[in-house]
């Protein structure tokens, strides 16, 4: 349990590193496929997950990653700043 | 004002560049890492790094961890905390006094949880219906479910991280 140190510093670069199990891999795949505009999960993709998960379990990873994007696109309109942290800087992980 | 805010050594540096992967100047495991961060003047989120596993009660928990990592949340000074207090630029929401009682009702339960009120939720107060469906879908996400809470919080952080969310 708990999301390791290595992985919070590899987050950025998970597909080549060695602190996700295939699991995971798949799961941060499917997040960034969902997260991407235009959104598209090849069938390639969902076949790899349909090998690792119910499709109750994809329910559940979708819909967490779905409800994620709403929360996190949602403040954008109203330029909500961080809450209680220092102004300006929002999650910066150079992901673009 | 501010002032119980924890502090740590390092406040304010950048610690960590996830870019190079440099972690030289990446602190060891010091209290600000291990023990309690600040979220409000009253309330504390807890997460704590031991033996290299992170834990935590929530993601917001975990984008303190990183933004302190990367060296980019550094420690506020009191301005920084009563503007994050507010976190307002465009609209502070729907205040308590205008708040009906549904609204009331999800603001006292987010205060109970979070220590304090979020701006994006005084803001979709303007709907409480909306206000009211969203909080019960966050709170059925956090749930452990079929699958393992850590891989829905990863998932989440990972998108997060893509739309650039302020936390």
């Amino acid at each position: 349990m708990g999301i390791t140190e290595e992985q919070l510093r590899d987050l950025a670069r998970f597909e080549a590193s060695a602190h996700f199990n295939e699991e995971e891999k798949l799961v941060l795949r499917l997040a960034v496929a969902l997260t991407r505009t235009p959104a598209d999960v090849d069938d390639g993709l969902f076949a790899a997950l349909r090998n690792h998960f119910s499709e109750r379990e994809l329910v559940e990873l979708t819909a967490a990653i779905a409800w994620e994007n709403y929360r996190a696109r949602f403040n954008r309109t109203f330029d909500v700043q961080p809450e209680g942290f220092s102004e300006g800087k929002f999650c910066p992980v150079p992901e673009r | 004002m501010g002032e119980n805010l924890r502090t740590g050594p390092g406040g304010g540096q950048r610690l960590f560049n996830l870019e190079t992967g440099d972690t030289a100047r990446a602190p060891p495991m010091v209290p600000w890492y291990s023990g309690t961060a600040y979220f409000s003047r009253n309330r504390t989120f807890q997460y704590t790094v031991a033996a290299g596993v992170f834990r935590a009660t929530s993601v917001r928990a975990w984008h303190h961890y990183v933004r302190c990592r990367q060296g980019v949340a550094g420690q506020p000074s009191a301005d920084d905390f009563e503007k994050g207090r507010n976190g307002m630029k465009r609209t502070a929401g729907v205040q308590n006094r205008e708040a009906g009682l549904r609204a009331r009702v999800i603001f006292w339960l987010a205060k109970r949880r979070l220590g304090r009120i979020p701006l994006s939720a005084r803001i979709q107060a303007r709907d409480p219906k909306l206000l009211a469906a969203a909080a019960r879908m966050s709170m059925h996400i956090a749930r452990p479910g079929a699958v393992s809470l850590k891989l829905k919080e990863l998932a989440q952080v990972k998108v997060a991280a893509l739309v650039g969310c302020p936390f």
